[in-house]
């Protein structure tokens, strides 16, 4: 099943740090600028939402067309961001649950510093298995 | 709470939905006023808008009360009809190009600072021709057989002194081939009070024959519904005015041309007295008489518990009505087109609660009856009647969401007719500082026109500026939608202008794709426009 995925880790100063289409469909060219452009219109509403609850997975909070816009902030108000056209919120779910684990096993690392960009393979390779597995 | 006949909003409905004078008049009528430079329309026109006719009205009910402000639309014959969408499209085209030209020189400079754009009024940052463009927009579907705010009120024949026989000019002048469809086909009532004005041009002559032809015109058509009006009395034709109350009214007017140079002040006065007679006089009681007699027919029929069960009853039984696209054929006397009359005549007159009370009346009709179009406006109708009273904001939105997407499900017919309740819909949002709901709906307006929705989706981002606390990001996004839109219509100066504002939001931020691709896209296009220098520091970036 062919679907478009675009998921972004965006720092509390609104810099991304970690960025990868994991979707299974062909990509186009501009795609990948279109989704940059959706998920950095959606960080307004994202702002705001994450003060109003004290959950760190708001649901789709934002759409554009047929694309919709997932958020899971953490606790240090780091942001991951998904955009997806599939509906699957427990997948979903999950999925974010999994690569903040990830991304708190990057945070111990006491080389890496904390609101840069994430470079390591290892962590691509496995952001990438776990998009496959539940997207 | 702000008065709402204050807002744009209400200013737009005061000026648009007001009584059409349908005017037909012969070519020397023309002549007289074209040596003015300006033809009959334009000179009446700015007599037809008082700001304090000062008139008693009583509707429906024993109350009397005054009205202020008022307005007639003066229309010729051959304009009131369907306009021709090409046409308009064209003349929407022009618009756009003709600011883009405008804004060349601007281009030039450095773009503004983000934070200086934050926190300014609407009316700083919105570029001025939006306004315009909107409102031709908005007249791309009046003249519907569906609304009567548009079907004249009153006919004003027109005629000069030096033609033969002017009786029986009048006479032909109403002639029904010539008359526009809407009067022919039975979708209003042809017996439109008539008002019949004598024009003499003072540079033929003396007055005493127009004065004849005037006694003959009273005793043929009646005492009160004849004028004479004296024009060009001026000898030497070359009075100029320091206000010249002409020039706005001619779009085309070169400025060193004098308007209205044989209209000395004489001419003036009288040229006033004339439209507020014909106003306060004939129009204004005219409407009165006939929502008295209207509202009398509309209560013995519908009003009333026994009524409205009967009502129902018959309707649902009808069930075997074919389903024509654009629902059962309605004429003029049938009962729900008169209500539609009522309401649409107490609107005009500012009698808001008579006009909502008819509108919901005829609305569960015409939803019983599959009348899709017909419900549609009339929905419009009640979210603007809730408007102007001020209450009730849900059930207003809630009625324009209704008209919005009846419109919208009845196909190609309905489209622009979906755009015109959108814009109202917004302006209606934006005077309540509802900016977001206003952003989705300006975006929800977008059609397949490119260039339209090129013009909507720029309107959206201002809408997300001025929300509070104001989206930068949206604003950006959907200035660079609208940028690419302007692109693929060619208008490569608004393109620019667009991106410029969302270059100021990017600045400083580190999303790659996004700033490459802006800068990439506007220097592409300085360098169609031919400023190699700016184009060259922005590929650099």
């Amino acid at each position: 099943m062919a679907t478009t995925a675009c998921f972004i880790i965006v720092s509390r100063n609104e810099i991304p740090i970690y960025e990868a289409e994991v979707g299974s469909a062909v990509k186009r060219e501009d795609a990948a600028q279109l989704h940059q452009f959706i998920l950095h219109a959606a960080l307004d509403i994202v702002q705001d939402l994450a003060w109003t609850t004290s959950a760190m997975f708001l649901k789709a909070i934002d759409r554009f067309n047929d694309l919709v816009v997932s958020v899971y902030v953490t606790a240090g108000h780091t942001r991951f961001m998904l955009l997806h056209d599939s509906r699957n919120d427990d997948g979903i779910k999950s999925f974010f649950q999994e690569v903040h684990e990830l991304y708190i096993k990057i945070l111990l690392n006491p080389l890496y510093l904390p609101g840069s960009r994430i470079t390591s393979s290892h962590f691509d390779t496995k952001v990438r298995a776990l998009a496959r597995k539940y997207l | 709470m702000v008065d709402p006949a204050t807002t744009p909003l209400g200013k737009m409905l005061l000026d648009e939905i007001t009584p059409v004078v349908m005017v037909l008049r012969t070519p020397l009528v023309e002549e007289s006023c074209g040596k003015n430079g300006i033809s009959l329309l334009q000179m009446l026109s700015p007599f037809c808008n008082f700001s304090n006719i000062d008139v008693p009205v009583r509707t429906a009910s024993d109350q009397p009360y005054r009205l202020h402000k008022f307005k007639l639309r003066l229309v010729y014959e051959s304009d009131i009809r369907h306009p021709n969408l090409e046409v308009a499209k064209e003349q929407l085209k022009q618009v756009i190009t003709r600011t883009g030209e405008k804004e060349l020189s601007e281009l030039g400079s450095d773009p503004t600072e983000i934070s200086d754009v934050v926190g300014r009024s609407e009316s700083e940052i919105l570029p001025s021709w939006f306004q315009l463009f909107n409102k031709e927009l908005m007249h791309t579907v009046s003249f519907s057989e569906h609304e009567a705010f548009d079907h004249p009120v009153a006919c004003l024949l027109v005629v000069s002194s030096e033609d033969e026989q002017p009786i029986n000019r009048f006479i032909d002048l109403f002639n029904t081939n010539k008359l526009p469809s809407l009067l022919n086909d039975g979708a209003m009532d042809p017996k439109i009070l008539k008002h019949y004005l004598l024009v003499h041009d003072n540079q033929d002559g003396p007055s005493e024959k127009a004065s004849k032809i005037l006694t003959e015109m009273r005793s043929t058509f009646g005492p009160n519904d004849c004028q004479l009006l004296c024009i060009n009395s001026s000898e030497d034709g070359r009075i100029e005015r320091q206000d010249n109350p002409w020039a706005s009214h001619k779009s085309d007017a070169s400025p060193s041309k004098h308007l209205g140079s044989f209209l000395n002040n004489d001419d003036f006065s009288e040229i006033k007295d004339v439209m507020q007679e014909l106003a306060s006089k004939h129009i204004i009681p005219y409407m009165e008489q006939k929502i008295r007699v209207l509202n009398q027919q509309v209560s013995a029929t519908r009003k009333g518990f026994r009524n409205q069960l009967k009502n129902l009853w018959w309707r649902k039984g009808k069930e075997e009505t074919s389903d024509s696209p654009n629902g059962p054929m309605y004429t003029f006397s049938s009962i729900e087109s008169q209500i539609r009359i009522l309401g649409d005549y107490a609107f005009m007159l500012r009698d808001y609660e008579l006009a909502l009370s008819n509108y919901r009346l005829i609305s569960t009709d015409y939803k019983l009856d599959k009348a899709w179009k017909r419900y549609a406006g009339v929905q419009e109708m009640m979210g603007l009647t809730y408007f102007m009273l001020d209450q009730s904001r849900k059930e207003a939105e809630y009625c324009m969401e209704n008209a919005f997407t009846t419109y919208a499900k009845i196909g190609s017919s309905g489209q622009q007719n979906a755009t015109r309740c959108g814009l109202w819909w917004v302006e209606m949002l934006k005077a309540r500082h509802q900016y977001k709901d206003a952003a989705t709906v300006y975006f929800r307006i977008c059609g397949e026109e490119p260039l339209h929705s090129a013009v909507m989706l720029e309107q959206a981002s201002y809408c997300y500026l001025l929300s509070k606390p104001p989206m930068l990001h949206k604003y950006g996004f959907h200035l660079v939608l609208s940028g690419d839109r302007y692109k693929k219509c060619d208008q490569i100066n608004h393109a620019i202008r667009t991106y410029r504002s969302a270059v100021s939001v990017y600045k400083g931020s580190t999303w790659s794709h996004i700033k490459d691709h802006v800068h990439f896209h506007i220097g592409q296009w300085y360098a169609v426009l031919g400023m190699h220098d700016i184009a060259v520091a922005h590929m650099l970036e």
